[in-house]
């Protein structure tokens, strides 16, 4: 029953967002950083950086806060999420509109650990594209959720 | 009738202005909020009475970060929300052990 009832939804939202593609306007989305992401997580090799000799406080001053730090201390992440751009078909009716598109976002994110004595001990860089869903109807509005999450080694 | 349209001409660079005028907003930033920080001189305490609380803490609060935007006027604080939304710099204190500055970089996070 439960299945028969997601399968009705699901035929309901591809029969909804396909009409949004074939009768919406359709807008473009601009490339661009999204509006919570940082900018600074380099996508080359830390040059700065060497193992066992930098220090967490020398991290910090050249990357600034982090966006999360293990409870102990023993990691910090930096990440980015860049918009690549992409298309949102928009269907207007009379006060209300609904819309559904996507676009492709650059995930990159860097998980830095560090030593007992708050010594850089490895470094891994992480970058991922995604295309992420858009769907709006009214004051309702979801996006599909990021591949990669930039303040956690998860 | 060509009275009117001449006095509305007329008046049209006073009504641009005012409208200009609506659109533009009062800077928030103050010039000097970032000018008592120097290495060697400053005090954790004197960070806490000028700044406020930090946005993050690290190594037992030996490390404070702030977050920073610029407008006209000069530096102001970010209240800490999810994310770097209207953020544009990331101020980095480092304090040795009896709580002296000792080394400090304003880390831009955002292009400006």
């Amino acid at each position: 029953m439960v299945a028969r009832n997601a399968l009705g939804v699901l035929r309901c939202g591809a029969l909804l967002a396909a009409t949004l593609v074939l009768v919406g306007c359709p807008f473009p989305l601009p490339a661009g950083y999204q509006a919570s992401s940082r900018e600074n997580v380099p996508a080359e090799p830390l040059d700065w950086v060497t193992v066992g000799v930098t220090t967490r406080e020398d991290v910090l001053l050249k990357l600034g806060e982090a966006d999360g730090e293990a409870p102990d201390g023993s990691w910090l992440a930096y990440g980015s999420a860049y918009s690549k751009g992409g298309v949102l078909f928009v269907l207007f009716a009379g006060s209300s509109a609904a819309g559904a598109g996507g676009e492709t976002v650059e995930y990159r994110r860097l998980i830095i650990s560090f030593d007992d004595r708050g010594l850089v001990s490895a470094i891994d860089p992480v970058t991922r594209d995604c295309w992420e869903s858009i769907f709006g109807m009214g004051s309702y509005g979801a996006q599909s959720p990021p591949c990669l999450k930039v303040g956690s080694p998860e | 009738m060509g009275d009117d349209v001449r006095t509305l001409l007329r008046n049209v660079p006073a009504l641009v202005l005012v409208l200009l005028g609506a659109c533009a907003s009062t800077p928030v930033g103050q010039p000097e909020l970032l000018t008592f920080i120097e290495d060697g001189q400053t005090t954790r305490e004197q960070v806490f009475l000028a700044l406020g609380e930090p946005s993050a803490t690290y190594e037992d609060g030996r490390i404070l970060t702030f977050r920073l935007a610029r407008d006209e006027g000069g530096y102001f604080l970010v209240e800490k929300a999810s994310g770097f939304r209207s953020v544009k710099y990331s101020l980095v204190l480092a304090f040795d052990d009896a709580g002296l500055l000792q080394r400090h970089s304003l880390v831009t996070v955002k292009a400006p």
